[in-house]
């Protein structure tokens, strides 16, 4: 184990949420079975008074636990110059089995706990609590996920061996390996960007004609995922190309260093925060004929103005990084 | 009208220190009327106030304002509905030392973020009715018992509500300042607000202006009937 701050940091954070989230999972339980709000119950009442309490206590626990995928990227980039062969997150993420699952994990439980961040806000608009099952079931479907992260991560960060000599991006994204990340470099960039380029500008098509006529979030919805899924490839295959400028060099993670400006943070950031927003304008059309959900559709305006402006952004840095790079693909 | 359905308020409940302060209280309170909770000290009348005007819940049990359901409210929806709708006038009245008696009057209405200048107006205006405007900037630790009184009143009427609570309003007065409060609301009940007093004060309760009288004892409604 690396007694490094972050990972001290990751770790009790984690294990905090977790302890939280348990919890939390219980109550949820009894609100799912019991919650019957046509009833003046001692159960009932009790019920209503601490929901708000673990609502809330909940919202902070997502809030930190959607943060700590940057804080965790950035704790594997920084420990690089621990390890020999590891030259950026890559190679961290590489040194045991526990890595690369683990990012993915927590890149799942950003999409989820943003996604429950929003069904919690939209819920709190309401006076009669209108999506409070809905909330505590997406609660229980986190809950596993934010154990398995605590488990991945203790695992993880505790199996660190540092005599080990782990392969670093070179290799993990070259041609020559196997895997998801190297069959995801072997799409032609232009293509990609072609795509990219063509999905980002539907999104925002459709976008703005939902703010038109309030209708086609589940198109905005869906695209809004397709964008996500074009992005991260475009991470991989097609951006760190002209970001470094070379035609071999693949990896993701190099972004996030000094040298190229933390750019990588941005695009992570744009990429997700777009994801979230987008794909919960969807979640929610399905709520908007609750009646004490009357400020829904304006929220709803809210996400899909967000996740247009953040693909804009990360399309618009995209292509300035192309139009200015040094490398010329034809 | 205010309808409380089985409502029960246990404190410290599962400690050795429990205490049922209300009972399964179920009554209706109808509009425009002026109901008086009497009893002895310690009988739950404040407690009632408390849950009917939103300011605690209760236990177990509903209360309803006009056909809407209060008691399951999340709190920033109870505040805004306690804000408009309530009026309270308290026991010691509460008035806040070291500002004015204006400020004092309007302190309620600020978080409604109206304009400044308005709410000093109607503020102005409410302490004219009670023959205070003049003595605005007054500090209110340098008001006499009556003049606390009239501020209170005023305070409470800042926001306009409908209902106007008042627990034992006359503690602290003389015969002559409790007959000016129930000459006051016989005003407030004329202008078609419902007025919710607790109190065990003859005076109170024998008054000509009272429309209900609720008897309350160890928590329990021992009897509710239309005042003589």
């Amino acid at each position: 184990m690396i007694l490094h701050p972050s990972v001290i940091a990751l770790i009790c954070g984690s294990l905090l949420t977790s302890a939280i989230m348990l919890y939390a999972s219980f109550f949820a339980l009894r609100i799912i079975r019991r919650w019957d709000l046509s009833s003046g119950s001692e159960l009932q009442l009790e019920l209503e008074h601490r929901t708000y309490l673990i609502s809330t206590i909940m919202a902070c626990g997502m809030v930190f636990q959607a943060l700590s995928l940057f804080l965790f990227i950035h704790t594997a980039d920084s420990l690089s110059t621990l390890f020999k062969g590891a030259m950026c997150a890559a190679g961290t993420l590489n040194l045991n089995m526990f890595g690369y699952p683990l990012l993915l994990l927590k890149l799942a439980i950003f999409l989820l706990a943003g996604l429950w961040l929003i069904v919690n806000h939209s819920d709190n608009r309401g006076y009669d609590y209108p999506l409070i099952r809905v909330k505590y079931l997406l609660l229980l479907g986190i809950t596993p996920l934010m154990v398995a992260e605590s488990l991945l991560l203790g695992l993880y960060f505790g199996l660190m061996k540092p005599h080990v000599i782990t392969s670093c991006c070179g290799s993990l994204f070259g041609t020559e390996a196997k895997g998801l990340a190297p069959a995801l470099a072997l799409i032609p960039e232009v293509p990609l960007l072609a795509v990219l380029a063509t999905v980002v500008t539907a999104l925002l098509i459709s976008g703005a004609g939902y703010l038109r006529s309030g209708r086609g979030a589940a198109l905005f919805s869906v695209l809004s995922l397709t964008a996500f899924l074009c992005g991260a490839a475009a991470l991989v295959s097609a951006l760190p190309v002209y970001i470094y400028a070379l035609p071999s060099h693949h990896c993701p993670f190099c972004m996030l260093q000094r040298e190229y400006g933390f750019s990588g943070y941005v695009y992570y950031a744009a990429l997700l925060g777009g994801a979230v927003s987008g794909i919960g304008a969807g979640i929610l059309q399905r709520f908007r004929r609750i009646g004490s959900l009357a400020s829904l559709p304006a929220f709803q305006r809210s996400l899909v103005i967000g996740a247009m402006l953040l693909f804009a952004l990360f399309m618009a840095l995209a292509f300035w990084q192309v139009w200015f790079s040094e490398l010329r693909l034809t | 009208m205010i309808v409380l359905n089985q409502v029960s308020k246990v404190f410290n409940k599962g400690r050795q220190n429990e205490f049922v302060s209300l009972r399964e209280i179920s009554i209706m309170i109808p509009r425009q009327q002026v109901t008086v909770l009497k009893g002895p000290s310690g009988s739950g009348k404040t407690t009632l106030l408390s849950i009917i005007g939103g300011m605690s819940r209760p236990t177990s049990g509903r209360v309803t304002l006009d056909g809407r359901e209060t008691t399951s409210l999340p709190e920033r929806f109870l505040a805004a509905l306690r804000r408009e709708t309530f009026g309270f006038i308290f026991q010691q009245f509460n008035l806040i030392n070291g500002i004015s008696i204006l400020e004092n009057v309007m302190l309620p209405a600020v978080p409604n973020g109206e304009r400044h200048a308005t709410l000093k107006g109607r503020a102005l205006e409410l302490l004219a009715m009670f023959g205070l405007e003049a003595r605005a900037a007054t500090r209110v630790e340098l008001l006499s018992g009556g003049e606390m009184q009239r501020v209170a009143i005023a305070r409470a009427l800042i926001n306009n509500p409908r209902v106007i609570i008042a627990d034992e309003p006359t503690a602290h007065l003389d015969s002559k300042l409790s007959g000016e409060l129930i000459t006051i609301m016989e005003r407030l009940k004329q202008e078609g607000r419902t007025i919710i007093m607790a109190s065990h004060d003859p005076l109170v309760c024998n008054a000509g202006v009272v429309d209900n009288l609720v008897e309350i004892r160890d928590g329990e409604i021992r009897d509710s009937a239309p005042a003589q």
